[in-house]
């Protein structure tokens, strides 16, 4: 029964792929999502077009203006265009600059960082799925950028036709993270803190909810808090005895702060 | 112990994994401190993943066991970095392994046959069968390719058009080579994508010369097209191969799941793109530069000789000399990395 119930828990009903680790450790990447890669997309579009015209201008200036400065700039067009995706992800390890301010980043669909065939081989074939725009069909730009997007809609770590045929896929890498422990100080759960046992064993699944509810509980009002905590606050009241007219906000915030603060 | 003391211990240890990884992640770091730095990301990498593997029995909230779930990834892949990218990499697979998978690779002899297959068909129909070039390529073309003929290209034109060996060198690289790699890419869909592209090249290509032969200005294209024509039409041939071996993964996957076995032909392909795209670029310099010039015949159909030598020789020698063995070692070292890993 506990490893079904675990199951339950390590399969959630969210976009996270689970990952075993050479020391046998198994962890989760969140996976990105096509929204989140457009944006990275635009960003790197827009760096490619700027390179392109800041090189083409460089170029006209080295050339003195004369018409020789043209075969270079479209050397330049060519290897910025298919390029810059693959050496970039190549050095970066896995990132784009466009990738690295949307905070995502490549890896291969076995957790481990790209290697540079793959790096080469997803941008590649990715122009397939509108990595490389034509600059004069905006219509089969679309059309790539759609094919794309089916892709990712079909496959389940949502990959392009790039990350399948290279094998890669790109998760997202948050990194804020507000240290310690969300702490309650509100006049009512103080009051009902004597009340209480010293030491609580809530278990997994309860100390998990106790601290969702806590974090998010800022968030609505009075009315919503209430309708929410009393599923949990009803059986709280009778396991430990608590008053009857004491609210089910208070009360689960009061268990919280025993299972996770202390005194 | 509370969960509020339990963070209080380990949370230094992640902000410090934190920061080193950061750290790493700039390059320019003297080798001594990072030789250091290197070795404690091991250990606080370790204390983490420990960290992961109890959180779940320490009852730490949702959002640290998320936080702790990227830092041992970022952390992880910090550790297990990719190889970064050596020239050596690349000179062994242009000059080794592209020339063996040249020569083992069936994909390349269907492709070649396609190709210059359609190209002589179709040069054949155009100069014996009046009215088949109309109806291949539209006529303002033609005539624009037969005005473009009519002279010498590499005397000073009276007709306005100015040459620019640099343009047209550039123009070529961009051009040629956009075409072949977009040729591979769509061998994604089964292959179809690939022999299209192979085909309708052929088609126009094949037209074009027979309809030349037959008119005026045949010395004129011939001279121009000679000296580039064995570097140019073999990249072609060789992108539309890598894109057939691409699609051909998706349909035999040989006991594999549809993907991995496209993950296999993908990475099998990728050396022929490679040495397509340099034979694109080498086609564009000598046409640009060669083909385009004042030089005499003689001297172009010399370079075509002899580029069409040199690749007889890449494709029959490349690969051969002593570098083998070292070729297959580093295979079956990677498969048991493989093994181990998954």
């Amino acid at each position: 029964m506990a490893t079904a119930d675990l199951k339950r828990f390590e399969n959630p009903l969210d976009t996270t792929v689970r990952l075993v680790t050479p020391e046998r450790i198994v962890f989760e990447y969140p996976l990105a999502g096509p929204f989140r890669r457009y944006f990275a997309y635009l960003i790197d579009v827009g760096i490619v077009f700027v390179t392109i015209v800041i090189v083409s201008v460089l170029l006209i200036v080295l050339s003195l203006g004369s018409m020789s400065g043209f075969g270079p700039i479209l050397v330049a067009y060519f290897v910025i265009m298919w390029g810059y995706r693959g050496v970039c992800e190549l050095v970066m390890n896995g990132q784009t600059f466009g990738k690295r301010l949307a905070g995502i980043r490549v890896v291969s669909d076995r957790g481990m960082p790209i290697t540079p065939a793959q790096a080469v081989l997803r941008n590649l074939v990715g122009s397939l799925d509108g990595t490389v725009p034509y600059l004069l069909r905006p219509d089969l730009t679309a059309m790539a950028l759609l094919f794309g997007l089916t892709s990712m809609l079909l496959t389940r770590k949502f990959q392009r036709l790039g990350d399948l045929a290279a094998g890669t896929m790109v998760i997202v890498e948050e990194r804020q993270w507000q240290a310690g422990m969300v702490r309650v100080e509100e006049n009512a759960v103080g009051d009902l803190l004597p009340w209480l046992p010293l030491r609580i064993e809530a278990g997994t699944e309860m100390a998990r909810a106790l601290s969702d509810y806590v974090k998010r509980r800022r968030r609505f009002g009075k009315a919503r808090r209430e309708e929410m905590a009393e599923p949990l606050a009803r059986p709280l009241r009778q396991r430990y005895n608590l008053p009857h007219d004491a609210s089910a906000d208070a009360v689960v915030c009061a268990v919280y702060h025993r299972v996770f603060l202390g005194e | 112990m509370r969960v509020v003391d339990r963070l209080a211990q380990r949370e230094a240890s992640w902000r410090e994994l934190d920061l080193l990884l950061e750290k790493l992640s700039e390059r320019r770091v003297p080798s001594q401190t990072r030789a250091a730095q290197i070795i404690r990301l091991g250990e606080l990498y370790r204390s983490a993943c420990t960290d992961l593997m109890l959180a779940e029995a320490h009852d730490l909230p949702r959002d640290t066991i998320a936080y702790l779930h990227t830092l041992v990834g970022r952390a992880h892949n910090a550790v297990y970095q990719a190889k970064g990218f050596r020239f050596q990499d690349w000179g062994s697979v242009l000059f080794e392994k592209a020339p063996r998978q040249l020569r083992s690779d069936p994909a390349v002899k269907i492709s070649a046959l396609v190709f210059f297959g359609s190209f002589l068909l179709c040069a054949l129909l155009a100069a014996g069968r009046p009215g088949f070039t109309q109806r291949v390529i539209p006529e303002d073309f033609i005539e624009q390719m037969e005005q473009m003929y009519a002279e010498p290209l590499s005397q000073e034109r009276n007709d306005g058009m100015m040459r620019n060996d640099t343009i047209m060198a550039g123009f070529y690289i961009n051009h040629n080579t956009t075409i072949g790699l977009q040729c591979f890419a769509w061998g994604l869909f089964f292959g179809i994508g690939s022999l299209y592209e192979l085909a309708s090249n052929a088609l126009i290509l094949g037209t074009i010369f027979g309809h030349m032969a037959t008119t005026s200005a045949a010395g004129n294209f011939f001279t121009f097209v000679t000296a580039h024509a064995p570097f140019e039409l073999t990249a072609i041939v060789f992108a539309g191969a890598a894109g057939m071996r691409l699609g051909y993964g998706l349909i035999d996957t040989q006991g594999e799941s549809r993907v991995a076995s496209l993950h296999r032909e993908a990475k099998r392909a990728l050396p022929i793109v490679g040495a397509s795209v340099v034979l694109f670029v080498l086609a564009a310099f000598v046409e640009g530069y060669v083909s385009a010039s004042a030089i005499p015949y003689s001297y172009k159909a010399m370079v075509a000789v002899v580029s069409a030598g040199l690749l007889i020789a890449y494709m029959t020698l490349g690969g051969r000399i002593a570098g083998e063995p070292r070729g297959r070692r580093e295979a079956a070292v990677s498969s048991q990395a493989g093994i181990a890993l998954s």
